[in-house]
């Protein structure tokens, strides 16, 4: 079984228990500074994003198009464009950090310690090779050369694949381990997938829009599939969405980004029953409710990143705006107990 | 006063194959689809990925050429006209797309994209026409000055729908269908474009045909909701009361899978229902039922008996056997047995 395979892999996965190691963030990036060299100058785009995952927990990353949050999942998988630049910053996976590590220890982490699942499942897949052929392609492969041609016949590899395939719960994995991705509908695509972010047996997974793209029914099935094995397998998962119906459904905190910065951090339950940042209060004000209301929106657009606001970045949108915000950019500080917020309408982010 | 008025619609797209391409199939986009929209108000169809409610949205406007049904629009049956005769029908019915990124021109200014239609159907001297365009850059909140002469690219998603709307009304229609104007925007974007359709459906009296697979959304927007299901309304009800009371077995799931943002909306909806396997494809409709392969509240004779639209009461109807008199009407159970 694929299940008990994952966990008994050595390095604790148990959750929940008190003990020290598991106080430990596995993931943490500190104050991260990342610039784009562009055509038309040099873009500010990560501005200080500071953000920790714990052992067995689920975050949300949410904010809207072009805030960075899928910057930042890619600077932690070192995954940039050539022309991004990582001005400074830390960031730690499990005790080390990963802007120190060589590009070949980092490919050892890279897609087995921590895996991605890919947005789109229309387009991340190969479409010249049968899903078997990719999943044996990730389960052979040891993190540094090409694994030996041979190693594809292996039938323990096969055996793992088809497992895995059946944990995602595909429907008939022999016949689809022969399939072509265009064959699949797009829920199978997206569970394919998965499939192949587990093989590697990963203490962290980053869900980069999941199921988004896909239709509500079929995106619930995937959603609640994914957190019965987050939590039966121990798993660390960063989910980034838009889409804050979904962090409710699946996250243990979530962090609200803005214009490459984190405007608020709270305990999921938490952040919807009262948001401190006048962004996520915007936010949630506009999306559509089936109880029936639908808020404003939020007037202006996302900053420029070329010449971007000054001090606080989403004054210029804000409803609150005062004089300091323009002034001193605001500290993510706990402005109430186990909650951050940077905004000047709470002392703690106001104060030097 | 009903508007536009559909009886018994299909649409049927051929499959073909080899040399000869001999017809094969069809693709069932569209199956027997009747429905009526009242001036003023707006009707939402909903539905999944190939539910056919795009290609209802062309059938109604006469971008597709029905296979079978009557389209009735403004006392006027214009199922058969043929492009001569429904250019002036043409300027009563107006669309607004998807992406607003692939739906304007890239090489043309707001300003022509606006006129566009104007000088398509020969309205107006140039500078009557400038007068016009300044005046429907300003209903859309888009100030002229800034606006007239730029390109798409150099707008944002929500600023670019809004030339798409006002694109729109540039002709004055009474019927305006809306492709998933907001499916491509940002939520904080979506509240603006959602508020600006509502104030010009007031001032203008326009009346909407808005295709979503947003519930929520439509939930705000609607005066009433058809729910499509492999090219059938499987469900059509006001919008309030197809919230409350949900009838037909899909709306039900649907509903139940939507991800709230609230306690207040959590209650709303039914207990989670989570439905097996996916859509067929509309070329292989199942028999019977079309839903029966994915139905939990599933009984003898769902896959045999093509179910009828049946009335509940105050314009109220679900495709469902389980309302069916001659069954006694059991209607869907309450608590429904999750799936084995």
């Amino acid at each position: 079984m694929a299940g008990r395979q994952l966990t008994d892999q050595p390095g604790s996965r148990e959750r929940g228990n008190a003990g020290t190691r598991c106080q430990e963030p596995l993931l943490s990036v500190e104050d991260l500074v990342i610039h784009f060299h562009l055509y038309e100058g040099l873009a500010r785009v990560i501005n200080g994003v500071s953000l920790t995952i714990r052992r067995g927990e689920s975050v949300a990353l949410v904010g809207e198009t072009g805030c960075g949050k899928s910057i930042t999942a890619k600077a932690i998988l070192g995954l940039l464009p050539p022309n991004a630049e990582i001005v400074s910053g830390r960031i730690v996976f499990a005790g080390r950090d990963l802007r120190r590590l060589p590009e070949e220890a980092l490919q050892k982490i890279r897609g087995r310690k921590m895996a991605m699942i890919f947005q789109d499942p229309g387009t991340a897949l190969n479409p010249v090779f049968t899903v078997g052929d990719q999943l044996m392609d990730v389960a052979s492969w040891q993190g540094a050369s090409r694994a030996p041609l041979v190693r594809r016949h292996n039938g323990e590899l096969r055996r793992r694949c088809l497992d895995m395939l059946r944990l995602v719960r595909i429907p008939d994995p022999e016949s689809t381990f022969r399939r072509y991705p265009i064959e699949l509908s797009g829920g199978m695509r997206q569970r394919v997938l998965i499939a192949l972010a587990l093989l590697g047996e990963p203490d962290l997974l980053i869900a980069d829009e999941l199921g988004t793209a896909l239709d509500v029914s079929i995106q619930d099935q995937i959603l609640e599939e994914l957190r019965e094995l987050v939590r039966t397998q121990g798993l660390s998962v960063l989910y980034i969405t838009h889409n804050l119906g979904v962090a409710r459904l699946v996250s243990d905190r979530i962090y609200v980004m803005y214009g490459g910065e984190i405007a608020e951090v709270a305990p999921t339950a938490a952040m919807f029953s009262r948001q401190l940042h006048p962004y996520s209060q915007g936010l949630l004000a506009a999306i559509p409710r089936l109880s029936g209301s639908i808020g404003e929106g939020i007037e202006g657009r996302i900053p420029d990143y070329i010449d971007p606001p000054p001090a606080c970045r989403f004054a210029p949108r804000c409803p609150f705006r005062m004089a300091i915000c323009d002034q001193q950019r605001p500290l993510l500080a706990a402005s109430e107990p186990g909650r951050l917020a940077a905004c000047h309408l709470y002392p703690a982010s106001t104060r030097r | 006063m009903t508007l536009l008025d559909a009886r018994g619609l299909v649409k049927y797209f051929p499959v073909t194959a080899g040399l000869l391409r001999r017809r094969v199939g069809d693709v069932k986009a569209v199956d027997g689809v009747s429905l009526a929209i009242e001036e003023g108000t707006t009707l939402a169809l909903v539905g999944e990925t190939g539910s056919g409610k795009t290609t209802l949205g062309r059938l109604l406007t006469r971008l597709l050429t029905p296979t079978n049904g009557q389209i009735v629009f403004e006392g006027r049956d214009i199922t058969g006209l043929d492009e001569q005769a429904l250019r002036p029908v043409r300027r009563q019915m107006q669309m607004v797309f998807q992406n607003p990124a692939s739906s304007l021109n890239p090489r043309r200014r707001v300003k022509e994209i606006i006129e566009e239609p104007l000088v398509v159907h020969g309205i107006g001297t140039p500078v009557a026409r400038l007068r016009q365009v300044r005046e429907l850059l300003e209903r859309v909140a888009l100030p002229p000055r800034d606006f007239l002469f730029r390109y798409p690219h150099a707008l944002s998603g929500g600023q670019r729908q809004r030339v798409a709307i006002a694109r729109a009304l540039a002709l004055h229609p009474r019927l305006i269908v809306l492709d998933e104007p907001t499916s491509a925007l940002d939520v904080s974007v979506q509240a603006k474009i959602i508020g600006l359709l509502r104030r010009l459906q007031r001032e203008l009296r326009l009346t909407y045909l808005f295709i979503s697979h947003d519930l929520s959304l439509v939930r705000n927007v609607a005066e009433s909701i058809a729910v499509m299901y492999l090219g059938k309304i499987v469900e059509l009800a006001a919008a309030e009361r197809l919230f409350t009371s949900p009838s037909h077995p899909y709306t039900r799931a649907l509903l139940s899978a939507i991800p709230t943002v609230s306690d207040e909306e959590a209650a709303l909806i039914p207990e989670k229902i989570v439905l097996r396997g996916e859509i067929p494809s509309p070329s292989r409709v199942p028999p019977g039922c079309a839903f029966h392969p994915r139905c939990y509240a599933r009984i003898d004779g769902c896959d045999r008996v093509v179910p009828e639209l049946i009335t509940l009461g105050d314009g109220h109807a679900a495709r469902c056997i389980l309302y069916d008199p001659a069954l006694g009407a059991p209607g869907l159970p309450n608590v429904i047995a999750r799936r084995e």
